[in-house]
């Protein structure tokens, strides 16, 4: 089947067609990793997560009419896998455990001094926490965010709020407390 | 205070995801998964492209198979007779009601009583025997009236006798008279009771029930043939 190049054209040959996956991937999965790891909060999970959304994403290579917009339906698949895999974290656990590897990345940043912050929106539910990335880490607008979680606009302002309620009571907390 | 509290936000999430993965190991991984993936679905498609085929052939054979069973049995296209092998309950209750063919047979043919009665009606101015061989004529004959021909011109008391299946009547035949030539007997209406008689001399009838038989019958000429006058 002929599939269409970034440029237009068609690329009918197998493997240019896993020369520019392999592109894309080196690509969007440093930033993929980073989104995941702070929604899920587990840098093996969110690498898990994002391996997986690669495999899926391209082994249906032929149903992406854009490759533009490659990374749209990359994030998106973090984003579900995000959730799909809060639901059934425990049948997966097992299997982690059983096929467990160090994480292939090194932290380089010293998070220390902000650990607070993080910690702060690692308390927060699934739902205000992924509003809370993808607003202030992708910098995406509410209709994308609404988009994402498979909510409504409204629905992404309500949890926004309630989010920032919550941080900045926990962060005055910490702020006393110090 | 929003602002300062998303400007921290933005600062603290950045530094909390600031690391850099090993994207050559993963891409090694992932390429990888996706060959597997592949081959897994190309399986998958193997798979359910020959559980399609057999299903066509199944199909297809099944209704090959039914044609050429229709046609073996000479049953038509008609829908009602389609239903070889499945008898509804009312079909069911009809054919339990009906008698078997065997019993139907029975049931059409007539008793040893009135094949007698009617053998000598039949025999029609001929004597009649009791004997088997008349019965059995007349069973053969079904409906054969007149099934037997009496020849024998005799001057007595006319000829007797009836072919039994038409042999030569195992002593129901009582032929009498001198004439006793043999007369073809001619069945009625049914292939038995043919058979020549053989001509007796004199004697009376074995069996042969002299009332049954009026008296002198027209004696026909020999080997002519008879036939039995109807009532």
């Amino acid at each position: 089947m002929a599939e269409r190049d970034v440029g237009g054209r068609l690329v009918s040959d197998r493997s240019h067609r896993d020369e520019r996956i392999g592109d894309l991937f080196e690509i969007h999965y440093p930033g993929l990793c980073r989104l995941a790891y702070l929604i899920v909060g587990n840098t093996r999970e969110a690498e898990e997560i994002v391996m997986d959304a690669f495999v899926r994403t391209f082994s249906s290579w032929h149903r992406i009419r854009d490759l533009d917009r490659s990374d749209a339906y990359l994030r998106r698949a973090v984003v579900n896998l995000s959730r799909s895999r809060k639901r059934r974290r425990r049948g997966e656990e097992r299997s982690n455990a059983a096929a467990f590897r160090a994480p292939t990345w090194t932290q380089q940043a010293d998070v220390e001094g902000d650990m607070v912050v993080w910690e702060a929106v690692r308390q927060l539910p699934y739902r205000q926490r992924a509003a809370v990335v993808l607003k202030y880490y992708e910098d995406l607008t509410e209709a994308d965010i609404a988009r994402l979680l498979h909510c409504s606009v409204g629905t992404v302002k309500s949890q926004l709020a309630k989010a920032r309620a919550r941080l900045a009571q926990y962060l005055d907390k910490e702020s006393e407390d110090v | 205070m929003s602002e300062p509290l998303e400007e921290r936000l933005r600062e603290g999430l950045r530094k909390a995801a600031a690391f850099e993965p090993r994207t050559a190991q993963a891409r090694a991984r992932f390429e990888r998964l996706s060959r597997r993936r592949r081959a897994r679905a190309r399986i998958r498609t193997a798979s359910l492209a020959a559980v399609g085929a057999t299903l066509m052939l199944a199909l297809v054979g099944g209704v090959g198979f039914t044609k050429d069973l229709r046609e073996r049995l000479g049953i038509g296209e008609g829908s009602a007779d389609w239903n070889i092998g499945i008898i509804s309950g009312d079909e069911a209750n009809e054919a339990q009601e009906q008698p078997a063919p065997a019993d139907k047979a029975e049931a059409d043919s007539p008793t040893e009583e009135e094949m007698s009665s009617v053998d000598s009606k039949s025999g029609g101015g001929q004597t009649s025997t009791e004997g088997k061989g008349g019965s059995d004529s007349t069973k053969n004959g079904a409906s054969g009236t007149g099934a037997t021909a009496t020849g024998g011109e005799s001057g007595g008391k006319g000829a007797a006798g009836t072919g039994g299946q038409g042999s030569t009547g195992e002593g129901d035949t009582g032929a009498s008279g001198t004439g006793g030539d043999a007369c073809v007997a001619k069945s009625g209406d049914s292939d038995s009771g043919q058979g020549t008689q053989p001509s007796g001399e004199g004697g009376a009838a074995g069996e042969a029930d002299p009332a049954a038989a009026p008296a002198p019958s027209p004696s026909p000429s020999p080997g002519q043939t008879c036939e039995a006058p109807k009532n």
